[in-house]
């Protein structure tokens, strides 16, 4: 039976957000917050509607996208199960916030009545988020409520699987979990790779939707696919008739699941104590450090990763050392991240150029430009600035402009070599282009200089720490948004004074070398006034000012 | 009431309490000291039933906190070191969750008396996200009270406390007790112990170096003399021999 108190805190809780929200409207800031919200969302609806209906005017791409529509969402379906079967512990499913921790652990509420208060309030969690879902994709309103329970069946099944999985880790010996994990992992390996063998074997281009033939062209794929295709033919249905059948069966699947949870009844309080544990230490390091800090490993063995100590250089060298010291020591997953975004632009660049024709060349490296460019963004933009360092770093007996040219320099140096290499292997590809691509790498230093310098100063101007986020208080998304605004209406400015002194050169005399001098020129003047603006927001800075966002 | 028979707890291979046999009588304010990974916390864990023994047995008002958790959990009530609160709720209301989860009828009254000896009466619709550190604990506290518990555990209860505060904390602790609850006390600081509890006990590295009265601490160590203070006492057993203390 349902505790009734799991009852009262669940319509509390809901009762606070909802008093959040009140309190956010009531002030001008909250509504200007909530209109930025609600613009993107309109924003975000309206374009999927009209891409909807721009693709469905192109039939060719219409039929492409319709076959890739029932296959992708099957190949994540199966890489996330395979996943979580060999490699999930579950954590995420068996957490609980620290305040239900010490109200609800003591307290005298059963193991089970526990687990339902868990499933239960992620039940309204995949529904909300099913609900949004719905809103963005579906093509129907009739089909709309049929596609949002779809989808919500499908992320129940999602977050059941990873349950017991959890579940099975705990009552199973520790020996026998291993070797179950071992024989599954072998089954579902020699699978795959006999799929891939047949699909590279059948494939001649690098299209997603040539890629989409080819799986069903093999039969291995098709059989590891096969019970996830229920799940999409269940959100893909256009009618009730061809709905009924698949969405009874994934209802099926996702109730054979949770009988399973409450049979293997080892929702442990000690184990989703350490998962909580681990799970608010990790939110914790995101919020202080940033995304790329949430899975830092907690022990010594990460002593062993180091860089050479850099020159002083007025003082440049030790701030550099010190970050780059903790990223590879804290943030190895940056670089693997930086490793597949190059390995992703690469297939960009591949599948763009090998089409032929007079402009594939050109387009193949616009397209790997862009890429690397988007990467730069990506990564400065996924960066916590720290609130806690810059009261250190000001502590530091170094003049300012050292602090903060060593703030960003490790960061852009990085991201330049890496992406200077990409660059020399586009011109490497594409002799034709080669001039154009060699002579881009001089720009990427001051480029990446200006994303860094631009992101840093809107930090050090409007200082903002990652708070958690409590239901009902929109103001953290509103303001985040408009802070992104604020970055992105600055680079956008900054990189369009870059692209119009370089257009005479580039188009009037086609000239690479007066095209990219005068980039460049401009680019150092704009540098110089990031880093004077730099250094003045960073003498101004005051900690106390920072807002929760 | 508090009863822990034999109490071990391992984690693989590393062992955070072997052995652990003690008892808290009603009315008895029993103080756990020990240096950093004594096993205090896993201790008292375990006897909210948040993590299982490795073996042994843990009773709360006669009910064994593994066989029968609910009913041991309801004569109980632990209040962390850090308290932890459900952000969006307001003190009142997480006083009126609590009476729900406890099954309290009728806690109107004694809500506000604890408000009021709490002087968290105007903060009763602040929602807990505003509160301060040493307020959140206040409200852990209030919580930990309202359903009257035969037990309760106290781990680090000081910290974030102001000083009228901390005067508050130690008279209800006084007053419990002597209303005959069995109270348990965990800190570092010695003096609080000094100046509370009835009974210590020391842990070091998941052992027991000693139980008993502070009375007979003192008179175990005779190398400390009669004057010696808890701090004397606690260094001596913790950094000489670990099992007889002197």
């Amino acid at each position: 039976m349902f505790h009734p108190a799991l009852w009262m805190l669940m319509r509390l809780q809901w009762r606070g957000g909802l008093r959040q929200f009140r309190k956010s409207v009531m002030s001008t800031r909250g509504i200007i917050h909530l209109g930025f919200v609600v613009a993107m969302m309109a924003y975000g609806i309206a374009s999927m509607y009209f891409a909807g209906k721009a693709i469905s005017l192109a039939p060719q791409i219409s039929d492409s996208l319709g076959q890739l529509q029932n296959d992708l969402p099957a190949v994540a379906l199966f890489l996330f199960t395979a996943y979580v079967l060999l490699f999930s512990t579950g954590d995420a499913t068996v957490c609980f916030t620290p305040g239900e921790i010490a109200f609800l652990f003591p307290a005298p509420v059963s193991r089970k009545q526990l687990l339902s208060y868990k499933l239960l309030k992620s039940l309204f969690g995949v529904f909300g988020f099913s609900a949004m879902m719905t809103l963005f994709t579906s093509r129907s309103i009739g089909m709309a409520l049929p596609r949002m329970l779809s989808i919500a069946m499908t992320l129940s099944f999602l977050q059941l699987l990873t349950m017991n999985v959890a579940f099975a880790r705990q009552v199973m010996q520790a020996k026998i979990h291993q070797s179950i994990r071992i024989v599954l992992g072998a089954v579902i390996g020699i699978g795959l790779l006999l799929a891939v063998a047949q699909i590279l074997a059948t494939t001649t281009t690098l299209d997603l939707a040539d890629y989409a033939k080819a799986i069903q062209r093999s039969p291995v794929a098709l059989w590891l696919l096969w019970p996830f295709r229920i799940f999409v033919q269940a959100f893909n249905a256009e009618r009730l008739l061809t709905y009924l059948p698949s969405a009874s069966i994934v209802l099926f699947i996702d109730i054979c699941l949770l009988t399973l949870a409450y049979r293997l009844d080892a929702l442990s309080l000690e184990a989703a104590l350490a998962s909580s544990e681990k799970m608010a230490a990790r939110m914790k390091n995101m919020q202080a450090k940033g995304v790329w800090h949430t899975f830092a490993s907690a022990d010594s063995s990460i002593a062993g990763r180091r860089i050479p100590q850099l020159p002083f250089l007025a003082g440049i060298g030790p701030v550099v050392w010190q970050q780059m010291t903790t990223t590879f020591r804290s943030s190895s997953k940056l670089l693997v991240v930086i490793a597949g975004a190059v390995s992703i632009a690469a297939w960009i660049v591949y599948a763009v150029s090998h089409k032929g024709g007079a402009s594939s060349h050109m387009n193949g490296s616009i397209a790997g430009v862009a890429a690397m460019g988007y990467m730069s963004f990506l990564i400065c933009l996924t960066m916590q600035n720290e609130i806690e360092r810059v009261g250190f770093l000001k502590s530091l007996p170094i003049a300012t402009i050292s602090i903060v040219i060593g703030e960003l320099l490790g960061f852009v140096v990085l991201l330049s070599f890496v992406q200077s290499l990409f660059f020399a292997g586009l011109a490497w590809c594409f002799p034709a282009l080669a001039i154009w691509l060699l002579s881009a790498i001089v720009l990427l230093l001051p480029v990446n200089f200006v994303l860094f310098a631009v992101d840093k100063v809107v930090f050090y101007v409007y200082p903002t720490r990652l708070a958690k986020g409590a239901p009902g208080d929109f103001q953290k998304s509103g303001k985040q948004m408009i802070f992104m605004m604020m970055k992105l209406l600055m680079l956008g400015a900054a990189i369009s004074v870059v692209a119009i002194s370089a257009l005479p050169g580039a188009l009037i005399l086609q000239s690479p070398l007066v095209a990219i001098a005068s980039a460049v020129i401009v680019l150092v003047i704009e540098c110089s006034v990031l880093a004077l603006l730099l250094v003045l927001a960073f003498d101004r800075f005051d900690s106390g000012t920072a807002t929760a966002s | 009431m508090i009863r822990v028979d034999n109490y071990e707890k391992t984690y693989r291979t590393t062992v955070a309490v072997r052995g652990l046999s003690f008892e808290v009588a009603s009315g008895a304010v029993l103080g756990v000291v020990g240096p950093n990974g004594a096993g205090k916390t896993t201790t008292m864990r375990a006897l909210a039933g948040i993590i299982p023994p490795s073996s042994g047995r843990l009773s709360i008002a006669g009910f064994d906190v593994v066989q029968d958790p609910i009913a041991a959990k309801g004569e109980l009530a632990f209040i962390p070191d850090e308290p932890q609160l459900f952000d969006v709720l307001t003190v009142w209301e997480h006083l009126e969750f609590t009476a729900s989860v406890y099954r309290i009828a009728d806690y109107t009254a004694e809500a506000n008396r604890l408000l009021e000896q709490f002087e968290l009466n105007d903060k009763r619709d602040t929602i807990a996200q505003e509160l301060s550190r040493g307020m959140r604990q206040k409200v852990a506290i209030c919580c930990g009270y309202l359903h009257q518990p035969r037990a309760i555990i106290f781990d680090e209860p000081l910290t974030g406390l102001d000083p009228r505060g901390i005067r508050t904390l130690k008279a209800s602790i006084k007053e419990r007790a002597a209303s005959g609850a069995a109270v348990m006390v965990s800190s570092h600081l010695l003096d609080l112990i000094d100046d509370l509890c009835s009974h210590l006990l020391i842990l070091h590295k998941g052992k027991c170096l000693f139980q008993g009265t502070i009375a007979e601490a003192k008179s175990h160590l005779q190398s400390v003399g009669p004057d010696a203070t808890l701090e004397d006492i606690f260094f001596r057993y913790t950094e000489t021999s670990p099992t007889t203390g002197d």
